[in-house]
């Protein structure tokens, strides 16, 4: 008898550690002991009550780099003392002094949130954590949260970014800039971080007409046309448009233009390896050999110009064959099949790289003087 | 008496098991064996992998700061976890005090793993935006990001707008070699990489079951977003009619609907009222922070939920057996109670290594030129001689950098898991001759610590400017004019560098305790000393 109720006994306090050590550690599942967070709280037939009106405050729409704070007004609507301490704001909020606060029943604290208005986008929302010693409501989240509005802003927002540009084409973007509270905003002149560079771009400004004007972004914009027309030898680029304007707190307005200039000709598929531009074929058994989908996009010009052919492979055993070229649904590639086999019963062979005999290699011409050939590395081992 | 001490010895050996046994049943509420793990996670900060030497141990309790989470819930038929908006920010934001920062990829895995060892089923979703910016770097960021995303099993990944500005064949050579076995599809009812074509990604729509429930996604970009994806290549569809296209099917398919909106919220809530067959709308555009609740709608049948910027929290929303409480919502702070996940960090490595393999050069970042030589017209006005050459004339002010920080800025980055000196996002701060806030170097700016090392570290000329023009004029001593002109241009106020110059690298996402006047003491210098 008395060694069952020993068991039992070691049960209980055994579950009873567990859980207790559960709880205390787990950090997914476990409550936050409250009492632990504002010191020892005995149990009382008139516990303390947090209560705060309004938890969030809007402060509305606030020009950026302003600050603006807001009280908080925590009462204890309880029947003992309520205990507070600060829990931590998110990082960029502030708030006032809080190191542990004993607020009687029936009063109560201010507690200060500060924001200055820096973010990256529009609109932000910053908390304080409160700990308290209420039971029901341990932790308490103060809320400040708004627009901010920029002196100036351009739309869209962002780096204005010619994603993919082809020699000799011709492409163009508009950028609206606001002014949010100034009437009658103008650009006077540009410069360039790369002046070199304005032998391809030609940029534009006019006022954007009072029907076009969105009047939440501001009170008048200037619309700015960026238009260029690049050499295949520019690459990826980047270069800043700093806009000159008659605005008072912003002379200047900084735009960063980016873009790249391809030859139009993309490969990808299974096993292509971008980065280094070569197709893994991997280690092929000899008995059943390989073969690898490939996919040769043409677009831009290349869609008109490239007529794709297969002009050698090597080794000669390696078989490529190019299928029917097909528009995309909006026309602005096409795409063209491509088959690299490597047949059955291939003697063994090894073209891993520099130390293992060099890649395979399959040549396509394009029968375009400008875009040239396309080489697709193979790398593989027959065994 | 032998008798009774053999009695006793049994019982100690019977009730030792016990009550060990017992512990860990009581360890275990959920009976898995995740407690284990989740156990060791408060309090452990992030000095796992890849964390910073600068954050060592401190008192932050992220639980204390950021809540508690999942509190009373109960094991969930499913849980659906929904991310987005990363916005490049592969790691929590910015890099220094990782401890009291949130985000990354590394600590969103191992909450993903948590939850899956407590045997939650779940489905995991994102609504995109994974770059922020455009270039090499961000395609290879683009990539590494989808690989991580499914390592951690996701779904169904939305589109951004900054998605969608890369080159679209990247987007699709990222889809095609995704793993055979991957669930990851990229998912948009409304967008089109080279038109609208069922055979490439992204998807319509995805229905993917877990515990039961048959869930239905699908994603579109908004209006305003789309304005910022200006290619003749991306095509794009108005919101409202495609999802009216897949909507038939998903309501046939599935048995609760999920549209991850990557609009502003104003867009994503006139959608969640006009398609009320939505239960949850998953929304982008709004705050950095989401709110701990989400908005109700449609006489509370759907939940609109934000997703926050940069990746600093992941929205949980669990499906019970409870008519009562048949769905709960949980805000998940990825702060530093969740260690970093190794398979991550692997990822991170690989991720660095390609940048490497780039170099600045591959990654088309040219040289741009310094304002100084814009303004004066005299390239040795912008150009970096390194703070060696400073050291003569100003042997004190070199003596109090060389103990700073600063004089280790570029040594941080060798030093840590996974080295980023290849890394422009963060040698722009940490060499010397780099835009800051553009990750670009300037003519004669720092290019390797074997090719530049005179400019390793964050030297002098990063706040003062480019020194070669001055160094050459005192060196010279011939035209007193031009010497005082080029002191005043080296001279920089306190004034000035608390409003314009520090910030540039200690922002709140880099630096988010910055104080100048604390700061300042630890580097203070005077004129010509």
């Amino acid at each position: 008898m008395k060694t069952s109720l020993l068991i039992a006994g070691c049960v209980v306090l055994g579950l009873g550690f567990g859980i207790g050590l559960a709880m205390s550690q787990f950090g997914i599942s476990s409550g936050y002991d409250n009492q632990r967070a504002v010191g020892t709280a005995t149990p009382n037939e008139h516990p303390p009550q947090a209560y705060v009106e309004n938890p969030t405050y809007d402060f509305g729409s606030m020009e950026v780099d302003t600050t603006l704070q807001h009280t908080f007004v925590i009462e204890n609507r309880g029947g003992s003392d309520l205990l507070l301490r600060s829990g931590g704001t998110t990082c960029k909020c502030t708030m006032s002094e809080l190191d542990e606060e004993r607020v009687p029943p029936g009063e109560s604290t201010e507690i200060k949130l500060e924001w200055k208005a820096q973010t990256s986008g529009p609109r932000f929302r910053q908390t304080a954590t409160i700990i308290t010693n209420d039971a029901h409501n341990g932790e308490i989240t103060l809320t400040v949260e708004g627009d901010v509005r920029f002196s100036m802003q351009a739309y869209p927002q962002g780096e204005i970014v010619f994603a993919t540009l082809h020699a000799h084409e011709e492409a163009q973007q508009e950028v609206d800039l606001y002014a949010s509270l100034m009437e009658g905003l103008e650009v006077t002149g540009y410069t360039l971080s790369r002046p070199e560079l304005s032998e391809y771009l030609a940029i534009s400004y006019v006022p954007l007409p009072a029907d076009q004007l969105d009047p939440e972004k501001g009170k008048s914009a200037v619309r700015i046309t960026i238009a260029i027309t690049p050499e295949q030898q520019l690459g990826n680029f980047r270069t800043v448009l700093t806009l000159e304007t008659n605005h008072p707190e912003r002379p200047q307005f900084d735009l960063v233009l980016r873009g790249n200039v391809d030859r139009g000709i993309t490969i990808f598929g299974k096993d292509w390896l971008e980065k280094y531009e070569l197709l893994d074929m991997r280690t092929v058994p000899r008995a059943s050999g390989a073969s690898h989908e490939l996919t040769i996009w043409l677009r831009g010009p290349a869609r008109e110009n490239a007529r794709l052919e297969v002009v050698s492979c090597e080794p000669e055993f390696v078989e490529a064959t190019l299928g029917t070229p097909e528009p995309t649904s909006n026309g602005s590639a096409v795409r063209v099949p491509l088959q690299i086999v490597i047949p059955p019963n291939t003697e063994p062979t090894i073209r891993l790289g520099n130390d293992g005999g060099g890649y395979g290699n399959v040549v396509i011409d394009t029968h375009d003087e400008e875009l040239g050939q396309i080489r697709i590395p193979l790398r593989f081992a027959v065994k | 008496m032998l008798s009774d001490l053999n009695r006793q010895r049994r019982l100690v050996a019977i009730m030792l098991p016990l009550l060990a046994l017992a512990a860990l049943t009581g360890c275990k509420p959920q009976g898995t064996s995740s407690q284990a793990s989740s156990s060791q996670v408060i309090g452990e900060g992030a000095n796992g992998p890849g964390g910073y030497g600068d954050q060592g141990a401190s008192d932050f309790d992220p639980i204390a700061v950021n809540g508690t989470i999942f509190q009373d819930w109960p094991q969930p038929k499913v849980a659906i976890v929904i991310t987005g908006e990363q916005h490049g920010y592969l790691e929590p934001c910015g890099c220094s005090g990782l401890e009291n920062q949130k985000g990354g990829l590394r600590r969103r895995h191992t909450l993903l793993e948590q939850l899956r060892e407590k045997g939650w089923p779940l489905v995991a979703l994102d609504v995109g935006g994974q770059v922020r910016r455009f270039g090499l770097q961000e395609e290879i960021k683009y990539d590494s990001s989808i690989r991580a995303l499914e390592a951690m099993g996701y779904a169904a990944v939305g589109l951004g707008p900054d998605d969608l500005r890369l080159p679209p064949e990247r987007l699709l050579s990222t889809a095609a070699n995704l793993d055979e076995s991957s669930p990851l599809r990229l998912v948009s009812a409304n967008v089109g990489l080279f038109g609208f074509d069922d055979s490439l990604p992204p998807a319509g729509y995805r229905v993917v079951e877990a515990g039961g429930v048959r869930i239905g996604v699908t994603s579109v970009l908004g209006a305003e977003y789309q304005q910022r994806v200006q290619s003749d290549e991306v095509e794009l569809g108005d919101a409202a009619e495609h999802i009216e296209q897949v909507l038939p099917t998903l309501r046939e398919e599935a048995d609760m609907l999920i549209l991850l909106s990557h609009a502003t919220p104003e867009e994503s809530r006139r959608l969640a009222e006009q398609f009320p067959d939505f239960d949850v709308v998953a929304t982008a555009g709004g705050a950095e922070e989401p709110p701990r609740e989400p908005e109700t709608l449609n006489d509370g049948k759907t939940w609109l939920v934000e997703m926050g910027h940069k990746g600093m929290y992941a929205a949980v929303i669990g499906l019970f057996n409870d008519e009562e409480h048949w769905r709960r919502y949980q805000r998940v702070p990825l702060d530093s109670r969740f260690q970093n996940s190794e398979v991550i960090q692997a990822l991170f490595r690989e991720y660095q290594q390609r940048l490497k393999t780039e170099g600045f050069d591959g990654l088309g970042l040219t040289p741009v030129v310094h304002p100084r030589s814009q303004e004066g017209g005299d390239p040795t006005l912008g150009t970096f001689v390194g703070s060696a050459s400073c050291k003569e004339c100003h042997p004190t002010a070199y003596g109090i950098w060389s103990k700073a920080g600063h004089a280790h800025a570029t040594e941080t980055l060798t030093k840590i898991d996974p080295p980023r000196q290849f890394d422009p996002e963060c040698i722009s701060c940490h060499a010397t001759g780099w835009n800051p806030q553009e990750y670009v170097p300037y003519e004669t700016g720092f290019v390797g610590i074997e090719e530049t090392p005179e400019l390793v570290a964050n030297g002098c000329e990063n706040c003062h400017g480019p020194g070669k023009a001055h160094v050459d004029a005192e060196t010279a001593k011939d035209d007193r004019v031009q010497m005082n002109k080029l002191r005043q241009m080296m001279q920089l106020t306190s004034a000035t560098a608390e409003a314009m110059v520090c910030v540039r690298c200690h922002d709140h996402d880099n630096s988010p305790e910055f104080n100048f006047e604390q700061y300042w003491r630890k580097i203070e210098h005077h004129g010509k000393r």
